[in-house]
């Protein structure tokens, strides 16, 4: 007997198209779930880094009392000069925070504006948009703003004029990069742009630096050497520690992340059950026709991969829609929210390899009970179906 | 207890056929058959498989509608009704599928009950008449029990509790008694001929059992979807005494 | 899943009075199964349950201070689009609003959100809180637990702090002394508020001491309590008359309402939750509507039997929709009564007020319900379109 079973399988599942569909929807409905709830929980650490994967560094320094990108203290900006005397520090360049009222020139409300000061030079961000228009920043009085922006701001055409902390100033472009956590809007403007906007400071104090080392530098030596030398007075990461102390800021400081995990936790229960529910409803439908292969001599073997052809193939043909749907949905969340839902690799990949597995087990727990039993149980037992 | 005599037959067959499907894959299963039922008799139909008994009580039973002809159950004409109308026309019915079609979830005494709802039983007697008609059928004390506990056979009987158990004047069965012992066999046949002499319902009955055959008040033989013989069947079995009769 | 075994022989029932209980006999036929089925939609409820009751915990967190502010006419600054933003207005309007007839008080409310760097008094480390100035003459709370500590702000340099704030603040402790933006501060006493989406806490002080640690540029609410007999709108427009147009008067929903608006539009939390919501919903949809289509998928020849002995399509689509119902309503339970578990749990750890709300209870509900009506009415379609003819 020529057994193809991977073929049969989708002969199986293609004569009822009406309960296979529906048991496709089913398992397209638990993997967008489980996407969705995946893309919001991870969504927050990366809102939270956004600017610093946007910004040119290798290591960062910081002042003592760093909390995260929005607390991050002051420390003297002469500090850099000292780092510069690092051998392998290439170029130590500081950032400036600081938050501003915004008013539209015909009136309405202020909304909190979050400015990024630095020197205008190239190679500090990586967007496009920024490099291009760094000599725009040099003019006085001028700002360049992001433009995931809230629309509570106004349009951001160039040339408009608005009033930050109570001085006038010219947009003079837009640039993609996201706000991220930073606030409803952001705005980059030299630093000396930065010192007009916020007389109180000068630009004696930095919030953060930036340090880039020379090529084949290794942060980790790197930094220990600048620790040493610069001792208590600032804190050092490299991008690996960087990312773990926001991502536990986020995730563990704040309750967002308990939140969102717990938001996680639950629908990935629900996702899991739906899953190997519908599946063992799917095969345990079929018991009478897996007894009459049984009883025509199938090969066990030859069973099994048919089921678990069956239990891959209704788990595959859903996962495509899934992500379609999965991509819209983070579309949406980007647009609607602050929150830079996007799928990775990694997700995706998660996603699947979870599916598949589930698909395996439903399959692997099904014809456990298919092996022992004789064709006339499985045909009686499959009418419960 | 003779049956007062109806002024117009219980069932009327004019021209009637029915086909399966549409257009070029239309399966014709019933040619142009006419025919008028009188009431309180025990009509049996047989004929080979295929030829169109079940399809023939599924159109009385006002279950399906037919391309051709007329049928009218019960003074109805059954073309004209609208779905309230069918529905209360049913409820006259008691009809005996093959399958029992029972509620796992319910005892046999409720799944008699389900039918005694459509009644005008008062509550009380409710009780008292399912258990009755199920002790007739020799399950009086398993009144309680489910379809689980209980075989394919007396399941059936179950079923047949439920279609006579409100005493309906039509009574359409398709081999009732197939799945039963020769007891239990006995026990629905004679409950039907009380029916009938009882109530004077009409039953309206497909089987091949010889010993049914044989004690029918009138036989109508179907071959092909076509009436073929309808006659008294001691004419048929045993012409000859018939004539000497 | 073998056939006989699930079965036991019914017990006897004297269903005499009432017609035979098809649907509830349907599922305690099968326990097994019917536990299955509520658990699984109860979990689509405990989802949006979730997502619902976090929504108003960020909602309530982000409230709680609007919503304890005891007046019935509110002074801001025109250009405020939240109450938690810094848009100060001079104190002469809170004198101006004082002479308006019908006005019984007039209270400041200072305020600051970025500019109060708290020392946590164990390890010393600054984090920015919420800081908050009121008159200990005219207090601006309605907030019992409060009350009796407002006095003890008239001495100077004294606050008092959130102790249910985020705990690497430090004030959750009995320590009597710490520091605001690098000035000696006296704690003395504590009130339960809790953190929300942008404070890790926030102190409570007297103006006086408000002015010295970080000088305001102005007030930020002013809180009019009016004289009895006193009509709200008529105060409000003489209010309005008398302020400059660069201030608003609300009422207090409108204050209350300011802070939501922004929370539901503007900030993240109303469309993420929502979106999560929204997704709950869809798995309870598809979980409700499986269960009843395989339901039927089993009993269909048993319905059709009955619609061909006489039994009206409606009484039957009654019985499996009451099924349904049942369902969904015991998994409802099952969620609520975890969600009330969990509430307690996360909200413990994440410092929220998340609850089990009455409110909540009642639309986690109607959300139940109408998955199930939804996608039973979707099901139900094979039971009407059945036909009894197939049956043989």
């Amino acid at each position: 007997m020529r057994s193809k079973p991977f073929f049969l399988a989708w002969r199986i599942l293609a004569h009822d198209k009406a309960r296979t569909g529906l048991a496709i929807a089913g398992i397209f409905i638990a993997i967008l779930l489980v996407f969705v709830e995946i893309g919001l929980y991870v969504a927050i650490p990366r809102g939270g880094l956004l600017l610093y994967h946007r910004l040119r560094f290798d290591l960062l320094m910081t002042s003592r009392d760093y909390e995260y990108v929005t607390q991050p203290g002051e420390f003297p900006a002469q500090l850099l000069d000292r780092a510069r005397a690092v051998p392998e520090v290439a170029r130590a360049t500081p950032l400036y925070f600081g938050s501003a009222k915004w008013k539209s020139l015909a009136g309405g409300v202020e909304p909190d504006l979050f400015v990024i000061g630095f020197p205008p030079t190239g190679g500090i961000f990586s967007v496009a948009g920024i490099e291009s228009r760094i000599g725009a920043l040099e003019k006085p009085d001028t700002v360049l703003m992001d433009s995931a922006t809230r629309p509570m701001f106004g349009p951001l055409t160039k040339g408009r004029r608005v009033e930050i902390a109570g001085r006038k100033e010219t947009i003079a472009g837009k640039y993609r990069l996201g706000t991220g956590f930073l606030g409803l809007g952001v705005a980059l403007a030299s630093a000396e742009n930065f010192v007009r906007l916020f007389p109180g400071r000068g630009v004696g104090d930095a919030n953060i630096g930036l340090l880039r080392l020379r090529s084949g530098a290794d942060p980790e030596l790197a930094a220990a050497e600048l620790r040493a030398r610069l001792g208590g007075e600032v804190r050092i990461f490299t991008r690996p520690q960087l990312e773990a102390h926001e991502i536990a800021y986020w995730t563990i400081r704040t309750s967002v992340g308990l939140i969102f995990g717990s938001g996680l936790v639950v629908s990935l229960v629900v996702g899991i059950m739906i899953v190997f529910q519908t599946l063992s409803i799917e095969i345990g439908r079929r018991l009478g026709e897996f007894a009459m292969l049984k009883a025509i001599g199938y090969a066990d073997g030859a069973l099994a991969a048919v089921v678990l052809g069956m239990s891959l193939a209704i788990v595959l043909i859903a996962f495509v829609p899934a992500t379609g749907a999965a991509l819209l949905v983070y579309r949406l969340i980007r647009t609607q929210t602050l929150l830079p839902a996007a799928m990775s690799e990694l997700q995706l990949a998660a996603v699947l390899g979870a599916a598949l597995a589930m698909a395996a087990v439903s399959a692997g727990l099904a014809l456990s009970g298919l092996g022992r039993a004789n064709p006339a149980e499985l045909i009686k037992r499959g009418q419960r179906f | 207890m003779a049956a007062p005599a109806l002024s117009q037959p219980v069932v009327r067959l004019d021209g009637v056929g029915y086909a399966y499907g549409r257009g070029k894959a239309a399966n014709q299963v019933l040619y142009d058959l006419s025919t008028e039922i009188e009431a309180g008799q025990l009509i049996v139909l047989t004929g080979p498989s295929g030829s169109g008994k079940t399809t023939l009580l599924t159109l009385i039973g006002a279950l399906r509608r037919p391309q051709d002809g007329r049928i009218e159950v019960l003074g109805r004409d059954l073309a004209g009704l609208r779905p309230r109308e069918r529905t209360a026309l049913r409820r006259r019915i008691g009809f005996i599928f093959q399958t029992h079609n029972l509620f796992d979830a319910l005892s046999a005494y409720e799944n008699v009950r389900m039918a005694m709802q459509l009644g005008t039983w008062r509550r009380r007697e409710m009780r008292r008449r399912g258990i009755e008609i199920l002790s007739r059928l020799g399950l009086g004390s398993r009144a309680d029990e489910g379809p689980g506990a209980l075989l394919v056979g007396e399941c059936q009987r179950v079923a047949v509790a439920r279609a006579l158990v409100n005493r309906p004047p039509l009574v359409l069965a398709d081999e009732p008694t197939a799945a039963l012992d020769r007891e239990s066999r006995g026990n629905v046949v004679a409950l039907l001929r009380e029916t009938v002499a009882a109530q004077g319902s009409t039953v309206l009955m497909v089987t091949h059992d010889r010993r049914i055959i044989e004690t029918a008040d009138r036989l109508i033989e179907m071959d092909d979807g076509r009436i073929v013989a309808d006659a008294r069947p001691r004419e048929r079995l045993y012409p000859a005494e018939a004539e000497r009769g | 899943m073998p056939a006989a075994s699930t079965r036991l022989s019914v017990a006897p029932r004297r269903s005499v009075g009432w017609p035979v209980p098809l649907a509830w006999r349907n599922l305690a036929a099968r326990r097994g199964r019917f536990l299955r089925s509520a658990s699984a939609i109860g979990f689509a409820v405990l989802l949006m349950l979730v997502q619902l009751g976090f929504q108003r915990a960020f909602f309530d967190s982000a409230l709680a201070i609007p919503r304890r502010l005891d007046g019935s006419l509110f002074i801001i600054d025109a250009a405020k689009y939240r109450f938690a933003t810094s848009e100060p207005f001079s104190s002469h309007l809170i004198e101006a609003a004082r002479q308006v007839p019908g006005v019984a008080s007039a209270s400041p409310l200072y305020a600051g959100w970025f500019d109060f760097f708290w020392q946590n008094p164990y390890d010393h480390k600054r984090f920015v809180v919420q800081a908050l100035g009121v008159d200990p003459d005219r207090p601006v709370f309605r907030w019992p637990a409060l009350a009796p500590l407002i006095p003890r702000l008239k001495a100077h340099g004294t606050v008092l702090v959130d102790r249910r704030a985020r705990r690497f603040l430090g004030m959750t402790g009995s320590a009597e002394k710490s520091e605001i933006n690098g000035k000696p501060v006296r704690i003395v006493g504590s009130f339960a508020l809790g953190p929300d989406f942008q404070n890790d806490g926030t102190v409570i002080m007297s103006v006086d001491t408000f002015k010295e640690l970080y000088p305001p540029a102005g007030v930020e609410t002013g809180v009019i309590r009016l004289a009895p007999g006193a009509h709200a709108a008529v105060v409000r427009t003489a209010l309005r008359e008398a302020l400059p147009r660069s201030v608003s008067v609300l009422g207090k929903p409108g204050i209350v309402r300011l802070e939501k608006n922004f929370q539901a539009r503007v900030s993240s939390a109303g469309p993420i939750f929502t979106i999560g919501t929204a997704m709950g919903f869809a798995v309870g949809m598809l979980i409700a509507y499986q269960i009843v289509y395989t339901e039927l998928s089993e009993t269909l020849p048993q319905y059709a039997t009955l619609k061909a002995i006489g039994y009206g399509t409606g009484r039957l689509v009654r019985i499996v929709l009451e099924q349904a119902f049942m369902t969904a309503l015991a998994g409802y339970l099952i969620a609520v009564v975890s969600g009330i578990a969990i509430f307690r749990l996360v909200g413990g750890l994440a410092l929220l007020p998340l609850q089990m709300t009455p409110q909540l209870a009642l639309e986690g509900l109607g959300l139940t319900l109408g998955i199930s009506l939804l996608s039973a009415m979707l099901a139900v379609r094979r039971l009407i379109a059945a036909d009894p003819a197939e049956v043989l």
